[in-house]
């Protein structure tokens, strides 16, 4: 894909895409934080 | 020595609607005025372009820890002799001259955190009182069969769980 | 005058009229005006965090990186991207609450809260001092190239007059770097940036295009092995590019003191989310453009201008002049917040701590700024008379402020065990390994970066030395009580945990244990 190969494909799509289940998973386990914040703000 | 007791702004009643506002099944079951001893002081701080701003700071004696405060209010002197005071734990404690070096450095941070490298210094004391009495409200409460003490800031309401 | 200098000089105007509007407007009461910096919300605290850090080597380091290199150079942006992410998840709460409690100004003054002794500071202070030189050396020759470039001056009289802008800036900060230029200038940065990608992805034909054109000059290039497969298989390399700006980053006294700014620890969950986002927009960019920077200007005679020289290749003549002067204002401000945060180091840290304890306000403020002129006159005699190559600088000083503090930050809030001796040797073990294994060419010897030999040794160290010294210096009984504080989740009920006032701490933990 994109002239590149293959395994340079995988690793430049690879981290960042495990950086952002990383996130996704950090914003989870955080979720209690930011329904407290609205609590907050109300 | 001089010495200052802030009047309580957040009454009881008060103290726990915010908690109650927060967790509505919260149920209060006692609550008492403890006041906390912080040194005072009233600094006039020059800032940029000549302007001087004065600031209240208060030092708390048991942790050493160095706030910023709104302009204080003195108690009714006739209420000030229900002073309950927290005792002194004796392993933390400043005086009050380790109390006024943290209250000017953290006036002279602050400013020269806006101010930058353009800031020629200046905090100069106006005023300091040995001993500032701070209310603060320590609730016993019960919220879902579990007990809770949780201390209620006597002048803003803020709130922080002691223990539970 | 050309036209970049005329924008170059419109930027600057305009923002000193953000700078001065936002004092204005924060100036109505003196509370407000000293309180300013403590109440930084979550977009603000990521900007900052990435901005603070990245300006000057993005914009040389990263071009060159790519333009020698290819995609190798992809491993140091791929951990970079979770730099943010991961440094506002594992410290940003947990820290926030931690300085408060302890009453930290300084992020080098918290570790020596965290972990009671002067020798924290006499240790951490100079370590920090040196590499933080180094970061700006770093912005003062990039300032300096962009500016050569720009204007056609030679690079010594370029330099002086980067440097003198630079110093002014520090002096004038107060109307010019506050919050809101900061956070105008990331985004700016990401505009910028984004906008030189996209004019050089049209000129060459589009990304698949532009790597068949790579792919003729030299295949290498697009393999993760260096343009001579050099690092193929050499994963002691690759995993520390990989751990650079990726761990590294938690070890950064400069970086992390933004977690203590924040308005409430919670700001630390939305900050991470838009570090990524920001991360993702930005960070890819200078290497791409580097990359393909060998299709448009084969023959460049220094790799690291490979970024300004495409701008100026790609992009229309009016938006040379905006792009420049982003880029420029962004290696302004980051070298601006890096000279303050030394004279800070300096005047609070080693001064104050350790030569005058009386210090006066006034003293305080000469003591920075005859750091900050002493720094600025140091960086220009190097740099003027040879300059190193901006990538190798920034990496060896993250290298070392990684291998350093990682352990000392991570473990302050982490692990209840961890105590000074452990601080101290892990602070020695891992200034001392990094420095002498990169200075003896030992990474050329054994395949392994300093970064991977460094954190080990640092880690090892901490945990031998807090483990060998537990009976003779216990983690005092108030910091492990705070440590609780810190951590404390489960059992105050959630509802009601976030509203938390911090500043009442101590007071509640002074009253509970009293009743």
């Amino acid at each position: 894909m994109f002239g590149l190969p293959t395994f340079t494909t995988v690793v430049i799509l690879g981290v960042p895409a495990l950086w952002v289940i990383y996130t996704a998973v950090f914003m989870w386990l955080s979720r209690g934080w930011k329904r407290e914040d609205v609590e907050d703000n109300r | 020595m001089s010495e200052l007791v802030l009047r309580t702004l957040v009454d009881e009643d008060y103290a726990q609607s915010i908690l109650q506002a927060k967790a509505p099944g919260l149920e209060v079951t006692s609550a008492r005025l403890r006041h906390h001893p912080f040194a005072g002081f009233i600094f006039d701080v020059s800032h940029l372009a000549g302007r001087v701003g004065r600031t209240h700071a208060l030092v708390d004696y048991y942790t050493g820890k160095a706030f910023i405060s709104g302009p204080w209010q003195a108690a009714d002197p006739d209420r000030a002799t229900q002073l309950s005071p927290v005792q002194d734990p004796q392993w933390n404690t400043i005086d009050f001259d380790t109390a006024r070096q943290k209250a000017k450095s953290l006036l002279a941070t602050a400013a020269l955190r806006r101010a930058r490298l353009a800031w020629k210094g200046g905090v100069r004391e106006h005023r300091s009182v040995n001993k500032v009495w701070k209310p603060n409200w320590v609730l016993d409460a019960k919220l879902d069969g579990k007990s809770y003490r949780i201390m209620v800031d006597g002048l803003n309401g803020g709130y922080f769980f002691i223990d539970c | 005058m050309s036209l970049e200098i005329i924008f170059l000089i419109i930027y600057f105007i305009a923002m000193a009229g953000i700078g001065f509007w936002a004092m204005k407007k924060g100036q109505q009461d003196s509370e407000g005006f000293l309180l300013g910096g403590r109440s930084i919300g979550p977009g603000v605290t990521a900007l900052r965090l990435q901005s603070s850090s990245m300006s000057g080597y993005m914009f040389m380091g990263a071009g060159s990186l790519g333009y020698t290199q290819g995609y190798f150079g992809m491993w140091y942006a791929l951990g970079d991207l979770g730099g943010g992410i991961l440094n506002l998840s594992v410290l940003g709460r947990r820290m926030r609450k931690l300085s408060q409690i302890l009453g930290s100004i300084t992020s080098i003054e918290y570790l020596e809260h965290r972990y009671p002794s002067k020798w924290i500071r006499l240790i951490a202070a100079p370590v920090a001092l040196f590499c933080m030189f180094f970061y700006v050396l770093a912005q003062f020759i990039a300032g300096g190239r962009g500016l050569e470039m720009v204007t056609g001056v030679s690079f010594p009289v370029a330099l002086a007059i980067a440097i003198g802008v630079i110093v002014l800036y520090t002096f004038l900060g107060g109307y010019l770097a506050v919050a809101y230029t900061d956070f105008v200038q990331a985004i700016i940065m990401v505009v910028g940036m984004v906008w030189i990608l996209i004019a050089t992805l049209i000129a060459i034909g589009g990304f698949t295009k532009g790597n068949e054109a790579i792919g003729a000059i030299n295949p290498n290039m697009l393999t993760m092995w260096g343009a001579d497969l050099g690092f193929q298989g050499q994963w002691g390399v690759i995993i520390g590019a990989l751990l650079v700006f990726s761990i590294g980053y938690m070890g950064w006294p400069h970086v992390v003191v933004s977690h203590m700014a924040m308005k409430k620890p919670s700001v630390a969950r939305t900050a991470g989310a838009y570090s990524l986002i920001f991360n993702l927009l930005f960070i890819p960019g200078p290497y791409l453009v580097g990359m393909f920077a060998l299709i448009l200007l084969p023959n460049l005679a220094n790799p690291e201008t490979a970024i300004f020289e495409v701008a100026d290749a790609v992009l229309p003549t009016f938006a040379v002049g905006i792009v420049m002067a982003a880029i420029m204002a962004a290696i302004m401000s980051t070298a601006d917040a890096l000279l303050l945060q030394a004279g800070t180091i300096a005047s609070q840290d080693i001064y104050a701590r350790f030569i005058n304890k009386k210090m006066s306000d006034g003293q305080m403020v000469w003591v920075s700024r005859i750091t900050v002129l002493a720094l600025a006159l140091i960086g220009f005699a190097i740099a003027a008379f040879e300059p190193p190559a901006v990538a190798a600088i920034v990496i060896f000083s993250t290298t070392v402020l990684g291998s350093a503090f990682v352990p000392a930050y991570v473990c302050a809030v982490w692990w209840k065990k961890a105590n000074t001796v452990g601080a101290i040797s892990s602070m020695i073990a891992g200034t001392a390994v990094s420095v002498l294994w990169q200075v003896s060419g030992a990474p050329e010897a054994t395949g392994i970066d300093p970064m991977v030999t460094g954190i080990l040794a640092s880690t090892a160290a901490m945990i031998i030395g807090s483990l060998a010294s537990q009976a003779n210096h216990p983690v005092p009984e108030r910091i492990v009580r705070a440590l609780d504080e810190t951590a404390k989740i489960g059992p105050i009920p959630t509802k009601m945990l976030i509203g938390q006032d911090a500043l009442l701490a101590g007071q509640a933990e002074m009253a509970g244990r009293n009743e």
